[in-house]
């Protein structure tokens, strides 16, 4: 039953040994090293690696959200730019249109 | 008695709802208040015992290795010294506070703690034989343990002993056993701290990992990188699917209603937009997906040293284009104008004619005629136009191999290295050539600002890479994202030093040694270098790089008040390794 437990314990270590973003380097020294290890050396690496699958996952969507948050906002940004460069356009136009009609009526006179 | 009217009564309610609101809005900003006191104290006192341990640890380790009279091992014992007596005054303080004690500090006995320590003792004395649940060791050295390590340490040729030194030095970190055989009934607190030979003892009784069990952790790892690896090489390999056939049709249809609409624009632009607008969101949906890997991965690069990784990618990028952007505006001076031309240029411009004109015999202005003018100063302009363009392919040819040199190790958001973005630099560098040739038509004088801009557009998002360095550093503030075990400390260090592109050879010198000491530990992984750290680098590498600084009495050339932004620092790589060392990084 007990090394069952620790056969699993192991499965799910390299599993989640496999998906850390952790450097190659430090991947490989453990897994060359396993033979120095202890049961106990397991359930520290198991915690770990737990710990860090859980946090980072948690992380990235929360990284995720902002990203998506920030996508808004520059989005919003260009519409606001685009409206501003509108009404700009419109009142220099107005202003125009206002400007030829004046001189047009000053001339009638 | 004469009764109130309801008016009256309704009024008195009124002023003494009034008042109880009043005073229970006192006593909620009286708790708000009291409670973020307390919060405060309790971090504070939680940074102290941090420092505490962390100068105890940095002085067992330097008497481990330079023995216990060493000055490095003296100042972090009396720094320690003087952090806890600071504490214990604070501590006292506070407790002359609350208690009213009036005597001196070093009267005080604080009864009640000795009390609690007294029966504690009596406690544990009639429970001997009872074995705690849960053992924490932050393994401070003893007295006798120290002496044991150093005698071990001045015999290096036992390879046993050689061995116990390199076990105690691997479990110098906290360590958390728990005891199965014995879960805690009773309550209370149970943790205690072992010295480090108990620590080994402790870990001696665990069974080693069988074979097997190595056998199925390996096996699951293949199994699962290899998982991993095709899911990507799928990812990367897939035929076109239908959304992206689709894209290209919309391309394609886009470009034909260019085409058809040159003439009359008004005609096709509302199809355009139409496709335009489908197309976007055919875009959007792979190409994201595709990066967000990449992108959570630097993100997580830049938490891992406090979002300094971040800062470090910014400022590169930063510094690289406006060094860059100062050596092309340097450059621009010898571009010259051909047209609207200021007062002086159009006066040499005119010298230049007159004496072409002088050298052809048409001296006086009855045999000076307009074609000849004209032709000459076409001429001018021609030599002028040729001579820019050979500066001009000079300057953006010097610029873009100071790009490519300057920004080798910067990465983008998504973790691309921008210099491999052959398309990318290209793209800049003909926006920095329209920018230069701009300069010779006289539109606008030469602005570093604007050719910074030119050149930024390589990577136009790179400041967000501020934002995001703030964002990270804050969310490690608030709550500590990553389990901090020695396992996930090797790896910020390793992931740092990758950032930096391993222990460097050479660093350029930022504003002072001082900093760019400072700045190489934090590459490597330190995240908050001490003044003492700094110290115990800069040094080293004044010495190493013969350096003179006048307050440490080292002779050398350059001084250090003499030296050049940029100076390249060879790196004193014992010391560094010390100081990482003194810090539980190991490289």
């Amino acid at each position: 039953m007990a090394t069952n437990i620790i056969q699993e314990k192991a499965k799910r270590c390299g599993e989640l040994l496999a998906r850390s973003p952790m450097d190659e380097e430090i991947k490989k020294t453990i897994l060359e090293n396993l033979g120095s290890l202890t049961e106990g050396d397991l359930d520290r690496l198991l915690f770990s690696l737990e710990q860090e699958d859980a946090h980072l996952s948690l992380l990235a969507s929360q990284l995720s959200d902002f990203d998506k948050k920030q996508e808004k906002g520059w989005g919003r940004l260009a519409k606001d730019q685009e409206k501003k460069a509108r009404d700009v356009v419109n009142d220099f136009s107005r202003q125009l249109e206002r400007d030829i009609q004046n001189k047009i009526h000053a001339e009638m006179k | 008695m004469r009764e109130k009217a309801p008016a009256v009564i309704k009024k008195t309610e009124r002023k003494t709802k009034e008042k109880r609101g009043k005073s229970a809005k006192k006593v909620s900003v009286e708790a708000a208040v009291s409670l973020e006191a307390q919060e405060t104290s309790r971090t504070k006192l939680e940074e102290t015992q941090h420092n505490l341990l962390l100068m105890e640890q940095s002085a067992a380790f330097y008497a481990l290795h330079y023995g216990k009279d060493d000055p490095i091992t003296r100042d972090f014992a009396t720094a320690r010294q003087e952090l806890e007596d600071k504490m214990r005054e604070e501590l006292f303080q506070d407790w002359v506070k609350s208690s009213g004690y009036t005597g001196s500090s070093k009267k005080a006995e604080y009864p009640e703690a000795d009390k609690r320590t007294a029966d504690n003792e009596e406690r544990a004395q009639s429970d001997v034989g009872e074995k705690p649940s849960e053992v924490v060791s932050h393994a401070p050295y003893t007295e006798e343990d120290l002496q044991k390590l150093l005698e071990q340490s001045k015999k290096p040729e036992n390879a046993d002993e050689q061995e116990a030194v390199h076990q105690l030095e691997e479990t110098f970190q906290p360590f958390i056993v728990q005891i199965q055989a014995n879960k805690n009934e009773k309550g209370g607190d149970n943790i205690v701290i072992l010295n480090a030979g108990e620590v080994i003892a402790k870990r001696k009784e665990e069974p080693p990992l069988s074979k097997k069990a190595q056998d199925i952790l390996r096996d699951a790892h293949k199994q699962e990188e290899d998982r991993i690896n095709e899911e990507q090489d799928s990812e990367s390999h897939t035929p076109k699917t239908h959304e992206q056939n689709r894209a290209d049709e919309l391309r394609k249809e886009i470009a034909r209603l260019a085409e058809i609409g040159g003439a009359s624009p008004e005609a096709v632009s509302s199809d355009i937009v139409r496709l335009q607008i489908e197309l976007e969101k055919l875009e959007k949906g792979p190409h994201k997906k595709r990066r967000d890997w990449g992108w959570i991965k630097e993100r997580i690069k830049g938490l891992c040293t406090v979002g300094v990784y971040e800062v470090i990618q910014g400022r590169r990028f930063g510094k690289g284009t406006k060094e860059v952007a100062k050596d092309v505006g340097a450059r621009t001076e010898e571009i010259q104008k051909t047209t609207r031309l200021s007062y002086e240029d159009a006066l040499v411009e005119a010298e230049k004619i007159q004496f072409a004109l002088d050298s052809i015999g048409k001296k006086t202005d009855q045999e000076k005629t307009v074609e000849d003018i004209d032709r000459f100063s076409e001429a001018i302009t021609k030599e002028k136009v040729e001579q820019n363009n050979r500066v001009i392919d000079e300057t953006v040819r010097q610029a873009e191999s100071e790009l490519r040199r300057r920004l080798t190790k910067y990465r983008n958001e998504f973790g691309e290295r921008v210099v491999t973005n052959d398309e990318a630099i290209a793209q800049t560098i003909n926006n920095l050539r329209t920018e230069l040739k701009n300069l010779q038509d006289g539109q606008r004088e030469t602005d570093v600002r604007e050719i910074k801009t030119v050149l930024r557009s390589i990577d136009p998002k790179y400041w967000r890479r501020y934002v995001y360095g703030g964002v990270e550093a804050a969310l490690w503030a608030a709550g500590g994202y990553l389990a901090w075990t020695k396992l996930a400390a090797e790896k910020v260090v390793v992931t740092g030093m990758k950032a930096g592109g391993q222990v460097v050879e050479n660093v350029q010198m930022n504003n002072t040694i001082w900093q760019s000491a400072k700045e190489l530990l934090v590459s490597h992984g330190v995240s908050n270098p001490t003044n003492q750290e700094a110290l115990q680098l800069s040094k080293p590498f004044a010495e190493l790089n013969g350096i003179g600084v006048k307050v440490w009495n080292l002779l050398g050339h350059p001084m250090d008040t003499m030296m050049q932004q940029g100076y390249l620092l060879k790196v004193p790589k014992d010391a560094l390794k010390a100081v990482l060392r003194a810090r539980g990084i190991t490289i």
